[in-house]
């Protein structure tokens, strides 16, 4: 086809002899559509926007101010102007070396070379950092150096070379500057290589880590290292497996980059990705926003307000220790933490704390946090049976039947919005003695957009069925676009 | 709608002395250009990078970075939205290098707002979107950018030239090859089939 007429002519107006010739010719005809499908492309690119930037974007636009050093720029002087000065300059030096000779000795003595004046200058700015332990939960054993392992608590300030162990089901997150830090799951091993302001190495022995960066100064790098591979940080959210030589990667925020240990080979993941790197081969996809929110929700790591350094944070700050029978999941402030017990670190105040757990009573409590530590320990008591057993089964079924255009216009509207929307979202329906609904809750939603879900337990809301009393019924509704 | 270029934006930007205050070092200043700027910055850079790479925010970042450390250079000898542009078209620059030398995981395919078109013609938009820019992947990226800046922001030549630093005759000859490459690419494109004109 480009045979008979150069594709990029089509870009153009044709003559009529092209035009006959196209007319008359089925290759060239598909290559000018081709083209002009690709023109109206160029237009709509034209048109396109990009999405409203995120708050994320403020926050390391504020970072870039705040760490950018601006060298005022020296004025243009003309020429002839520079070397008069420069030749003054030069005259008047002259003169003072030759009246102060006697004394050069004793003022090379008292004025500190540049080599003592930049140590004066780095000695200014911490060359190592030291990270605060935001949450213990388990066994988790720190070696420092040639001392026996012992155990690690919230006071322990965290540097360079430290060792951390967590036992099966405990983990252990700590913090070394605003928004940025780690949380260690169970049954992993970890080595802080180096802890220094503009760089952060963590050695990842074996288990999972989760990590987490806050606004960082241009120039400053974070490596996690697993026994194969080498993950970098552009970004700011993430988390590392390892195990037998396979490294997995989950980007929840930014960018980072995967290498081999041998340099070999390297990968950047954009957020949200997953992707396992195995020995010669990787494997990676993007992460549902249900899966995201999961992760986001599993790798919360207890970050406390961090401007005015780690002393500040750790004197503003107070232990809050949580434990229960049987074990429950700990919410502190609306944001769960992870299963009981667990030692945390909170600023001084109030705390909103919950314990929830399948098949018992939620339990929840206003706990204070000062110079001594808060404590909560409780015993979970059963929720209580349904008192009555369903008479017959409910009629969902026919209730769906009754009501499927209301629930095909809550997925045909976000459908407008998004033509891609597919996936499940599951309902729980607690059906009340008179045959109403009296809760519905979301169960599962595999659709990135919430409002679908939010709409569908709206309508099921209101929904009374004839047959079926005191009974719960889990439906999942499977949306999809023709 | 926007047409594409920088704006002269009314209003705070007309304070003559932000820039100043900005070559000072003074803070504030960096904040209100910032605060000024970003969204023209983020529509140009998501026009030469391309809809859906995840990386937006990461390449905006880095412009700005660029903008604060070289305000203190800005001579005034052109306008500040030129010289904001030629930033962003270096930075942009140096990120398709990095593609180009890297495999990319990209994350969400598509994250441009939304549009009041109907589904379907929306859907045939994304497609031809997606269609264009990989054909766009598969040019040089001086190539790209130039052909970028003519045939979706409907520059001329010679303002190209003050962007990108060339001769105009470099960028005619860029822009001819560019335009060649682009079109007999989407002629023998088959991911341009099937959606509707």
């Amino acid at each position: 086809m480009s045979r008979h007429v150069a594709a990029h002519r089509f870009a153009a107006t044709l003559t009529a002899r092209e035009q006959r010739h196209v007319d008359g010719c089925a290759d060239c005809a598909t290559a000018q559509t081709r083209v002009q499908a690709a023109r109206l492309g160029l237009d709509f690119a034209a048109r396109s926007e990009p999405a409203e930037l995120s708050a994320a974007a403020e926050a390391r636009a504020e970072a870039s101010i705040r760490w950018t050093r601006i060298t005022p720029a020296v004025p243009v002087r003309r020429p002839f102007v520079v070397g008069l000065g420069l030749a003054a300059a030069c005259a008047a030096a002259f003169v003072v070396w030759q009246a102060r000779a006697p004394k050069r000795a004793a003022y090379a003595a008292a004025t500190p070379s540049p080599a003592s004046h930049r140590a004066t200058l780095n000695a200014a700015r911490p060359d190592r950092l030291e990270a605060l332990v935001t949450l213990v939960g388990g066994d988790v054993s720190l070696v420092r150096g040639d001392a026996p392992a012992r155990r690690l608590g919230l006071d322990t300030r965290l540097g360079a070379a430290d060792r951390i162990t967590t036992a099966g089901s405990a983990r252990a997150a700590a913090q070394w500057s605003e928004g940025s830090g780690f949380l260690l799951y169970g049954d992993a091993e970890l080595t802080l290589a180096r802890l220094e302001p503009r760089t952060q190495r963590l050695e990842l022995g074996r288990g999972q880590i989760s990590v987490r960066v806050g606004p960082h100064e241009p120039g400053e790098s974070l490596h996690v290292i697993t026994p194969d591979h080498v993950v970098s940080v552009h970004g700011t959210w993430f988390t590392v497996a390892s195990a037998a030589h396979t490294t997995t990667v989950e980007v929840l925020e930014g960018t980072v980059e995967v290498t081999e240990r041998d340099g070999s080979a390297s990968t950047l993941l954009t957020a949200p990705a997953r992707a396992t790197f195995g020995p010669g081969r990787s494997v990676s996809a993007p992460l549902s926003g249900h899966q995201a929110a999961k992760l986001r929700a599993e790798s919360e790591m207890n970050f406390l307000p961090w401007t005015a350094g780690l002393d500040a944070a750790r004197s503003t700050s107070g232990a809050l220790l949580v434990a229960s029978q049987p074990p429950a999941e700990l919410a502190v402030d609306g944001i769960v933490l992870g299963s009981t017990p667990l030692e945390l670190r909170r600023p001084f105040g109030r705390h909103y704390v919950e314990l929830t757990r399948a098949d018992f009573r939620t339990q929840h409590q206003w706990i204070a946090v000062g110079k001594e530590p808060g404590e909560l320990r409780a015993s979970l008591v059963h929720a209580a049976p349904v008192a009555d057993e369903p008479s017959a089964p409910v009629e969902i079924e026919s209730m769906i039947h009754r009501r499927s255009s209301q629930i095909r216009a809550c997925y045909e509207r976000r459908l407008k919005r998004d033509p891609s929307l597919a996936g499940t979202v599951s309902l729980k329906l607690r059906v009340g003695d008179a045959g109403q609904v009296t809760r519905v809750d979301v169960e599962q939603s595999t659709l990135p957009d919430p409002l679908v879900a939010e709409c569908l337990r709206r309508e099921a809301a209101g929904w009374s069925f004839e047959q079926g009393r005191n009974a719960t019924v889990v439906y999942p509704f499977v949306f999809r676009s023709q | 709608m926007s047409t594409g270029k920088l704006q002269a934006v009314a209003g705070p930007a007309a304070q003559p002395d932000l820039v100043a205050r900005c070559q000072r070092g003074e803070k504030e200043a960096l904040g209100e250009l910032y605060r000024l700027y970003r969204s023209e910055v983020a529509r140009n850079l998501h026009r030469m990078l391309g809809p859906g790479r995840g990386d937006l925010e990461d390449v905006l970042q880095e412009v700005f970075i660029e903008v604060f450390r070289s305000i203190a250079r800005f001579r005034g000898d052109a306008k500040i939205t030129t010289w904001l542009y030629r930033v962003c078209v270096n930075v942009a620059l140096q990120r398709l290098r990095k593609r180009k030398r890297r495999a990319e995981v990209s994350g969400d395919t598509v994250t441009e707002r939304v549009t009041d078109e109907t589904p379907e013609r929306e859907l045939d938009n994304r497609r031809r979107l997606d269609a264009v820019y990989r054909i766009l992947d598969e040019l040089s990226p001086k190539k790209r950018v130039v052909f970028i800046l003519h045939e979706i922001e409907g520059r001329e030549p010679k303002e190209i030239a003050g962007i990108v630093g060339a001769p105009v005759l470099t960028v005619r000859t860029r822009l001819h090859y560019a335009r060649k490459e682009f079109y007999a690419r989407a002629a023998s494109d088959v991911r341009l089939d099937g959606v509707r004109a």
